[in-house]
């Protein structure tokens, strides 16, 4: 996966080949046929994946020792957009083969959004949620926020502290937790 | 992204000059309630993109070939090469922007502005889902090439369509102050885009009740219903 990521560097993701990936893996094309026995689709889309996954866990070590949940979001939004915006490979494939590279994401995307609806969802379980709200709906809705804001930012600076903590304050927990 | 933007400025204005009030009804029929594509009073720029619509419901996008196109405007290939050099992906991205400014004028025409911000937003968010439900290109893209869809709206992409949102339908929450109004409308395109792309089964968006629900619990801090 390493040598698709070298690949895709040199010849963008479309460029990615068995052949090549072997080679610079220094492995034969029957070995990575094995492994990867839906041969280039299957390599690239794993690959991507394995990326994404990456992604979340370095989010998640970046938030722990946040002292809030408050606190928590708005580092997760502002070190989400930062680690976005300085992946350039990620954004070199944004630019010239969008629709490869956001298939490729999209595949993991069920998975994703179960994994951090749950970590949201346990974060809110120690909060004191506002009176009516359910905890499933305000957990995905948070996912939603979060996938939403630290891809597109729209008329937001999110670079600013000052700025997302005022959309975390109102945007994101206004409506679910108590002050 | 300024080539857009003054691009959809000059078909917002040609589209509401010709209709005061947006037509309710088949979208596809655009505002003068015939098919564009046909209306040869339109310059070939928008009868083109209007092209792309029609045959997208038809067939979808893959499918779609310049000469459809050319057909369905009822020009030439050359007169669409002129128009648009950069092939087909230029027509995508005007039919796109052409699409966002019809559904933004039905939006804007059915806010009623003597009601509350939180029910003015929500009307706004009801009326997008339908006409987007509706919509049969659209629906074409979202049942059968969603990964011709998705690009659209996904990174830096969805940037301009938020901003496009906020210019058409921020006037319309101008009692909120010109930063609050933006922020709402651009929460509530956001919310359209990601239940769009991923639906839940307890929200639907054409449902004012549902709708009302989202705006009045997690926008309050923003919209604290004032008497």
């Amino acid at each position: 996966m390493d040598a698709v990521i070298d690949a895709a560097g040199d010849n963008g993701l479309a460029g990615v080949s068995i052949e090549d990936v072997a080679r610079r893996a220094g492995l034969s094309r029957a070995t990575v046929y094995r492994h990867f026995q839906g041969g280039r689709g299957q390599l690239v889309t794993e690959t991507v994946t394995r990326e994404v996954a990456r992604f979340w866990r370095h989010l998640a070590e970046a938030v722990e020792g946040a002292a809030s949940l408050e606190d928590r979001l708005v580092q997760g939004v502002m070190e989400a957009r930062r680690w976005i915006v300085d992946y350039e490979l990620l954004q070199r494939l944004l630019t010239y083969e969008p629709e490869l590279i956001v298939a490729a994401i999209a595949e993991s995307e069920p998975i994703v959004e179960t994994v951090v609806e749950g970590y949201l969802r346990n974060l809110l379980l120690a909060e004191s949620l506002r009176p009516g709200v359910a905890l499933d709906e305000a957990a995905s809705y948070l996912a939603r926020m979060l996938q939403s804001y630290m891809s597109s930012p729209g008329r937001w600076d999110l670079g600013d502290e000052a700025t997302v903590r005022r959309l975390v304050r109102t945007q994101f927990l206004g409506g679910i937790v108590t002050r | 992204m300024r080539r857009i933007r003054s691009y959809c400025l000059t078909m917002a204005v040609d589209l509401m000059l010709a209709a005061p009030r947006a037509a309710r009804g088949d979208s596809d029929a655009g505002a003068f309630g015939r098919s564009p594509s046909q209306a040869t009073e339109m310059p070939a720029e928008q009868r083109i993109p209007a092209a792309l619509s029609s045959c997208v419901a038809r067939w979808g996008l893959g499918k779609t070939t310049l000469d459809d196109i050319a057909r369905e405007a009822g020009c030439s290939r050359a007169t669409v090469y002129r128009c648009f050099p950069g092939g087909k992906s230029a027509i995508v991205r005007a039919a796109g922007a052409r699409e966002v400014v019809k559904m933004a004028i039905v939006v804007i025409d059915a806010i009623d502005p003597s009601d509350l911000p939180s029910v003015r937003l929500s009307e706004a968010i009801v009326t997008a889902a339908r006409y987007i439900a509706d919509h049969q290109a659209f629906t074409f893209l979202l049942n059968h090439e969603p990964e011709l869809l998705r690009p659209f709206l996904a990174f830096d992409r969805l940037d301009p369509l938020l901003a496009m949102a906020v210019a058409f339908v921020g006037p319309c929450f101008d009692d909120l102050g010109p930063d609050d109004a933006a922020e709402v409308v651009e929460w509530a395109a956001r919310l359209l885009v990601s239940f769009l792309m991923h639906p839940s089964p307890t929200v639907d968006l054409t449902s004012m009740a549902d709708v009302s629900r989202l705006v009045g619990t997690y926008l309050q801090a923003l919209l604290a219903a004032s008497p």
